[in-house]
């Protein structure tokens, strides 16, 4: 028979035994998915999300408990009173999930063929042969080509996209009635995201499935959900419609989670237009030249990968260069290798009127008071045993800037202060802060020898959204404060769009596109940039998905062999 | 934002404030005191210990004092472990060895894990030929039987305590390098070092701030385990003559003196021996004890 809804959660409460205490992290979440709907659970880091969707598999630790006036109703059956053999039935077959890492969640040495008839056989009484067959069909509806081929072959033959197909694959085998997906896309770039989000969505008008969507990113519920429920400290804040949701949120928390969010269409500042007027115009002083800089690296047997291939750009003092790509596109070794943390195979980086490549260990300490570097993780990025006041200090002790440990400890402080800590943090150590208050830290730490130029690595990208627009709000008042000249790195171009003057766009270790932000977002010329645009989700359900569809085994392959760097509009370079 | 609320508030996490380093020994206490084998062994080695500092000046007899009145006793009363072919009381001798045998230990193990736990943080911080070079000299001094390099270096050197203790410390470099620069190698690549080098630090700086103080765990462990053999080779070179001389109460030494009376005074060889076993066997159970506590995948 067919209950009205698939999924019923009520009053779920969830709390972890810590040796003697209990600790609450979920409490009061109900909500429930209708047939072939999809619902989206949002929230930031901690908020409980996806401990709650590992309840309904009964997959949680064992120190967790579930209080008993919880309930969870699968399909007329509750679910909490399952015994661990009766849920091992239900698992993959009427509830498929979905994780978050395409690359650990597949066994390296089975081949791909045989973990997705694997599920088939476990679970329905099928030969080899008709599983495999199966498998096959599944293989195909989740959009890997040569499937005859493909299905021999092990998991690192495939890229990250196609390996979370596979995982997609793996949870449809039975065609069950439930597809969890915990953060599916977030380990994705931004174009295979929009490609995997576009292949849900097809398999559910396919096989009817519901979909439960967890997800920090409201590009990307926007798009997909009927429904969202809102979940901030293990309570639901908010639930209701996708509609009613973005257009009038009623509670605080969502209000502020909808406005942390970037938005591609604001203007940029008048300071900022300013900045680039002088910059075009040639009054700017230039900071830093890049020229034709690159960086191999041997792979062995005689094959290099040209992790950075003859890129060549400026710096003018005071503004901000976005650089922009994908995994693996080359953006991050590009900061290291001006920065000399590694050193560039050739060319030059040109820091007021001389090369860094040729300085002298004297030359490069001297040089490492004006350069400073800000980096992706705050969590590996601060030494662990080393208090706030001597990790921000360890640069003033290697510089011999303060004569004794007071005068030194007050400016930790006042670095503190200024990146809007209290001071009487310097005495705690990194793990009591929060991620955001570590980036805080790592930037104060960049900020101790009043540099000249930072280069921000991915600074923002293991932070929640909201915690991003304050750390964003820091940067952009401290490069006021203290003249201070980015490279900002990043894979989001909204917030690129935000923080930066130029935008320059990498794409296989060459730089494809560089002009000032706004005409990037406005008229992208080469076809790289248009992708990247065209994939961004937006944070707006009244925008239906206008993705052009990407066929998968399409991938991005745009050669610049042969091609150069030329301006094609007054200060708008592409690679043609 | 949400979370930035409370910026300046006074606790940041809500949770006390706390050092890592104290907490870190605290989980540490815990693990260990419920492993109890472990206990035992740390208990034993602080006896020990005790007894090599204290026990000489409490012994009822002077170690050398030889007595031909009362050769080859069995255990009694007056003479708690007997006496040996010359009438020495074994207990008082057991006891001065105690110290010698801890020392012999303790130094080859410290001089060892100096000088190869410098040379595996070099070979592993700096890489390239430097490391190719320590490395393979490292393996050239692992193919040889640990006992038997002992012994080569004390033929060269002649027969003493001291040059036992060198010895025996050649040998434990080898092992320490080896782990110091797998450990080296893994810190190496974190990102709070290459922060610290783009402050500007020098090499010196980062190996001995932030390098050192986070390969130590396996590192002691290995010395602990290390001190067990190195007692046990120690013993063996003076078995063998190489090590301590008559008439110190060196404990190889004595299972040595004892040979020739095994059958009609077998107290003189065993008791030398129990107490090598005692010794070995509590830096082992320790040393696994310790290994287990310090494991951070164990940690709870």
């Amino acid at each position: 028979m067919l209950t009205e809804k698939l999924l019923q959660v009520e009053n779920l409460k969830i709390s972890f035994s810590t040796g003697d205490s209990l600790l609450e992290v979920v409490s009061d979440v109900s909500f429930d998915i209708g047939h072939g709907k999809t619902v989206g659970i949002v929230g930031e880091s901690g908020s409980g999300k996806s401990v709650s969707a590992r309840s309904i598999m009964k997959l949680l630790e064992n120190n967790a408990v579930v209080d008993e006036g919880s309930r969870i109703r699968f399909n007329g059956e509750e679910l909490l009173e399952k015994t661990d053999r009766e849920m091992r039935k239900i698992r993959g077959k009427d509830i498929g999930m979905i994780f978050q890492d395409p690359m650990s969640s597949l066994n390296p040495t089975m081949k791909i063929g045989k973990q997705i008839s694997e599920t088939i056989q476990i679970h329905e009484k099928a030969s080899k042969k008709e599983a495999a067959a199966r498998a096959k069909e599944i293989m195909h509806l989740v959009g890997i080509p040569d499937v005859d081929d493909r299905f021999n072959q092990y998991p690192h033959e495939f890229s990250g996209g196609m390996r979370q197909r596979i995982i997609i694959a793996i949870a449809l085998a039975c065609s069950p009635k439930l597809l969890i997906a915990d953060e599916p896309t977030t380990a994705l770039d931004v174009t295979i995201q929009a490609q995997i989000l576009e292949l849900l969505k097809d398999i559910q008008k396919k096989t009817g499935t519901s979909i439960l969507l967890i997800t920090h990113d409201f590009g990307v519920v926007a798009n997909m959900c009927e429904d969202i429920v809102v979940m901030n400290k293990g309570r639901v804040v908010e639930k209701g419609s996708t509609m009613e949701i973005f257009n009038s949120p009623k509670e605080d928390y969502t209000k502020r989670l909808l406005a942390a969010i970037p938005n591609l269409h604001a203007e940029k500042s008048q300071e900022s237009k300013e900045k680039l007027a002088d910059i075009y115009s040639g009054t700017r002083e230039k900071l830093l030249e890049v020229n034709t800089l690159a960086k191999h690296f041997p792979l062995g047997r005689g094959t290099t990968l040209k992790a950075v291939n003859d890129i060549s750009f400026d710096i003018y003092r005071g503004e901000t260069l976005g650089l922009v790509g994908e995994s693996g596109s080359g953006k991050s070794t590009t900061g290291r290798t001006i920065l000399r943390l590694q050193d560039a195979t050739s060319g030059e980086t040109v820091f007021e009127g001389s090369d860094i490549n040729k300085y002298k260990k004297r030359q490069m300490k001297d040089m490492r008071k004006r350069v400073q570097f800000v980096f992706q993780d705050p969590y590996s990025s601060l030494n662990p045993r080393q208090k706030v006041k001597d990790i921000i200090g360890e640069a003033l002790d290697i510089h011999k800037l303060f004569p004794n440990k007071k005068k030194r400890n007050d400016r930790v402080k006042e670095l503190l202060h200024l990146v809007g800590l209290d001071g009487s943090f310097s005495e705690r150590f990194p793990h009591e802060f929060s991620g955001g208050q570590r980036q805080r830290i790592g930037i104060a730490r960049a900020l101790a020898v009043e540099p000249d130029f930072i280069v921000l690595d991915e600074p923002l990208s293991a932070l929640d959204a909201s915690v991003q627009a304050t750390i964003v709000e820091l940067l952009e008042d401290l490069q006021r404060k203290l003249n201070l000249t980015y490279l900002f790195i990043a894979h989001d171009l909204a917030t690129v769009k935000k923080l930066s003057d130029r935008v320059a766009v990498m794409y296989k270790g060459n730089i494809v596109e560089l002009t000032d932000s706004e005409e990037l977002f406005k008229n992208p010329i080469h076809n790289y940039t248009k992708k990247l645009l065209s994939a961004i989700p937006v944070p707006d359900p009244n925008y239906a998905i206008t993705a052009e569809k990407v066929s998968p085994d399409e991938t991005l392959d745009f050669s610049t062999e042969g091609q150069v760097f030329t301006e094609v509009k007054p200060n708008h370079w592409v690679m043609q | 934002m949400q979370e930035e609320v409370n910026l300046n508030s006074g606790d940041p996490t809500g949770k006390q404030q706390f050092n890592p380093n104290v907490v870190r020994f605290q989980d540490f206490m815990k693990k260990f005191y419920r492993n109890k084998s472990a206990l035992i062994g740390g208990i034993l080695i602080l006896a020990l210990i005790i007894v090599a500092l204290v026990g000489p000046y409490f012994t009822p007899y002077a170690p050398n004092t030889q007595n031909y009145s009362n050769l080859l006793a069995p255990p009694s009363v007056e003479h708690l472990f007997g006496t040996d072919h010359h009438g020495r009381d074994i207990f008082s001798r057991i006891i001065h060895g105690m110290s010698i045998t801890l020392r012999v230990g303790f130094t080859s193990v410290f001089i060892g894990m100096t000088v190869g736990v410098t040379l595996g943080v070099i070979s592993g911080y700096y890489g390239k030929w430097v490391d190719t070079i320590i490395m393979r000299f490292m393996d050239v001094l692992l193919a040889f039987p640990g006992i038997l390099l002992a012994l080569a270096v004390v033929a060269v050197l002649g027969g003493s305590l001291n040059n036992v203790i060198i010895s025996v410390a050649i040998f434990s470099v080898p092992v320490f390098a080896r782990i110091s620069r797998g450990s080296t190698l893994e810190v190496r690549e974190l990102e709070y070092v290459e922060a610290v080098r783009s402050l500007g630090a020098s090499d010196f700086r980062i190996i001995i701030r932030h390098v050192l103080p986070n390969i130590m765990s396996p590192i002691i462990v290995q010395a602990t385990l290390n001190i067990a053999t190195s007692v046990l080779t120690a013993s063996g070179l003076s078995f063998l003559g190489m090590g301590a001389q008559p008439p110190d109460p060196e404990w190889g030494a004595m299972l040595n003196d004892g040979r020739n009376y095994m059958w009609n005074a077998p107290h003189i060889t065993m008791i030398p021996g129990i107490a090598i076993v005692i010794v070995v066997l509590s830096f082992n159970v320790f040393g696994d004890g310790l290994r287990d506590a310090l494991d951070p995948k164990s940690r709870n």
